[in-house]
């Protein structure tokens, strides 16, 4: 019968005089004063509240997941879509470019204003210039390994004077990989010697050299040289193409030491090999037909002709009919040269020495001769037994 | 600071607060609902705690304790029960009420509730046992005579021992009117125990 209320003096009836102690024992005493909720209930209660207390610690998870769906959802927008893939694209492009000679990259641009001029130079009439000017981007471009196989002949003779952008674009990457040559030197010096000075060497070691030599002849080839193009060949940077065919040799050997400054300043690494190999690129060019005959009977193997876009070996009966030739313009009347080529259909021989185109022999139906050097006049009959010996011999 | 801990999430802090008030509880919506409704005890009594479970996040220890602020919540839901049955339940506590509350002394049948046992001695004789279980009978059926607001009140104050202020509280009155419903309550609740003191009291036996 003991109750807590009894014993504390804020329940005590003494303290509170609305309490009636009567009435509370009765209540104490009531038939329903020790009722119970059943244990059932109980339990239900308690794993009710256990449950709320589980769930509740759920939610917090779902709202941690749901914090990262709303930054998921924010990067769906499209601005910041947008934003996001320009920093993705600008780091994969950084990623891929890691690495890389950045002067590689920067020399690009240079080679590629330089590739106008070049068809010019390519382009001047016949002069001993235009063969010491190897280093053309249509003559080097073939010697880089990555570049495009060669044009065939036709297509290659149709675009005579159109330029390879894509040769000359990868040129200055192997000529002269750092530093590159900039904007300033290569303009001063077009197409002359700053870029392809540098290029004979890999040139030899090149497959197919033949077919862009092809094409830069045949741009030298016309008779007729468009006026634009010989303006260009005279214009200060285009020293390689002389007004005289008497002082050629002199004119190529200048052009050469030209190409050779201009490389060393542009290049300065590439300098020294680049003018080695100028020179004995000279040494490698006859510039009479005697001199190409007596460098063919020393070394007959070294050397090659091409006529129809397929070089082959010197042969015997290929060396009989060039002294033919020899002993015809030898035979000729003195002073019989002439200084422009005829109009008309010509045969044209180029002689290789070692894969590189060495010598030119143009015949028409009024003179022979190496395209860079003299060409003398013959009576008709005889330059037509010559084309018909020719023929026989490169048959 | 059990509610406290429950609103945190700690389980056991429900279990504590569950095993100290689930008997006042049970028995006071028992005895509010009465005889008529007691079977629906159960589905109250549960209802109570569910929305302590639910509302655990709102639960604010400003003022009033979780006792009051429970017992609150059961009085609502008996209430909900009552109208639910089709009972009338009086929002006025002084319905059918003519004139002041009864006070001791002043009323002719004053005298019949002080010839009871004393509270105190009524352990140590198994007669006075047994009369105090007999009162006990009569008490509830005298309790289901009252309104519920008084009732509640009565309840409130004398057997879960809430004092006047906790009781206005956890009825969410004033002072006063809690104060009234208390007096009338227990004015009503003495007048009807009187009869049933007159044979006991016949025996001789006086209170202290």
């Amino acid at each position: 019968m003991t109750h807590d209320m009894t014993h504390d003096p804020a329940h005590d009836p003494a303290h509170d005089p609305e309490r009636d102690a009567w009435l509370t024992e009765a209540l104490r005493h009531a038939p329903d004063a020790h009722a119970a909720p059943p244990a059932a209930l109980s339990e239900a209660i308690l794993r009710q509240a256990r449950a709320a207390t589980n769930a509740a610690r759920a939610p917090q998870s779902v709202r941690a997941r749901s914090r990262w769906l709303a930054v998921w959802d924010a990067l769906a927008r499209p601005s910041v879509a947008a934003g996001f893939a320009s920093v993705m694209v600008a780091t994969v492009v950084g990623v891929m470019w890691w690495g890389q000679p950045m002067d590689a990259t920067i020399a690009r641009a240079p080679a590629v204003d330089a590739t106008p001029p070049s068809p010019a130079v390519d382009a001047t009439p016949p002069s001993p210039a235009v063969d010491a000017k190897p280093p053309s981007p249509a003559v080097t471009a073939p010697s880089q390994p990555e570049a495009p196989p060669a044009t065939p002949a036709p297509e290659a003779a149709a675009k005579s004077v159109a330029p390879a952008p894509p040769k000359t674009a990868a040129l200055p990457q192997r000529a002269a990989p750092k530093p590159a040559p900039k904007r300033d030197e290569i303009g001063a010096a077009p197409g002359t010697g700053s870029v392809s000075a540098a290029a004979p060497a890999p040139r030899r070691e090149d497959p197919e050299p033949f077919a862009d030599r092809r094409v830069a002849e045949e741009a030298a080839a016309p008779a007729a040289e468009p006026a634009p193009l010989a303006r260009r060949a005279r214009e200060p940077g285009m020293s390689a193409a002389p007004q005289s065919k008497v002082e050629a040799p002199r004119d190529e050997a200048r052009a050469l030491g030209s190409a050779s400054a201009l490389a060393s300043r542009a290049v300065p690494r590439a300098a020294p090999p680049a003018a080695l190999r100028a020179d004995s690129f000279a040494e490698a060019r006859p510039a009479t037909l005697g001199a190409l005959l007596a460098s063919i009977g020393e070394q007959p193997e070294r050397w090659a002709w091409e006529r129809s876009g397929t070089p082959r070996p010197i042969t015997p009966a290929l060396r009989r009919w060039l002294g033919q030739v020899e002993a015809a313009t030898a035979a000729a009347r003195p002073g019989a040269t002439t200084d422009s080529a005829s109009s008309g259909e010509s045969a044209v021989l180029r002689l290789y020495r070692d894969g590189v185109l060495s010598a030119t022999l143009r015949l028409d139906d009024a003179s022979v001769g190496l395209v860079a050097g003299p060409r003398t006049a013959l009576p008709p009959a005889a330059l037509a037994a010559l084309k018909q010996a020719l023929d026989d011999a490169t048959r | 600071m059990l509610m406290t801990a429950y609103a945190g999430g700690d389980a056991r802090a429900f279990e504590q607060l569950y095993a100290r008030h689930q008997a006042g509880l049970y028995r006071f919506i028992r005895r509010l609902l009465g005889s008529a409704l007691n079977a629906q005890t159960d589905e109250v009594f549960q209802d109570t705690w569910l929305r302590v479970v639910h509302a655990r996040a709102r639960w604010e220890p400003q003022g009033a304790s979780f006792r009051t602020w429970l017992f609150t919540l059961a009085h609502h839901r008996v209430v909900d029960m009552l109208r639910r049955s089709g009972r009338e339940v009086s929002i006025d506590a002084f319905d059918g009420e003519d004139g002041a509350p009864w006070e001791p002394g002043v009323n002719a049948s004053a005298t019949a509730w002080q010839h009871w046992p004393a509270p105190a001695a009524a352990a140590s004789h198994t007669e006075e046992i047994a009369f105090w279980r007999r009162a006990g009978e009569k008490l509830l059926g005298c309790l289901e005579q009252l309104p519920l607001p008084q009732r509640s009140a009565f309840l409130l104050h004398h057997d879960d021992g809430l004092a006047l202020d906790e009781v206005a509280g956890a009825l969410e009155v004033g002072f006063e009117t809690a104060k009234t419903r208390l007096r009338y309550a227990m004015s009503k609740l003495r007048t009807c125990m009187g009869a049933y003191l007159a044979p006991f009291s016949a025996a001789g036996s006086e209170p202290r």
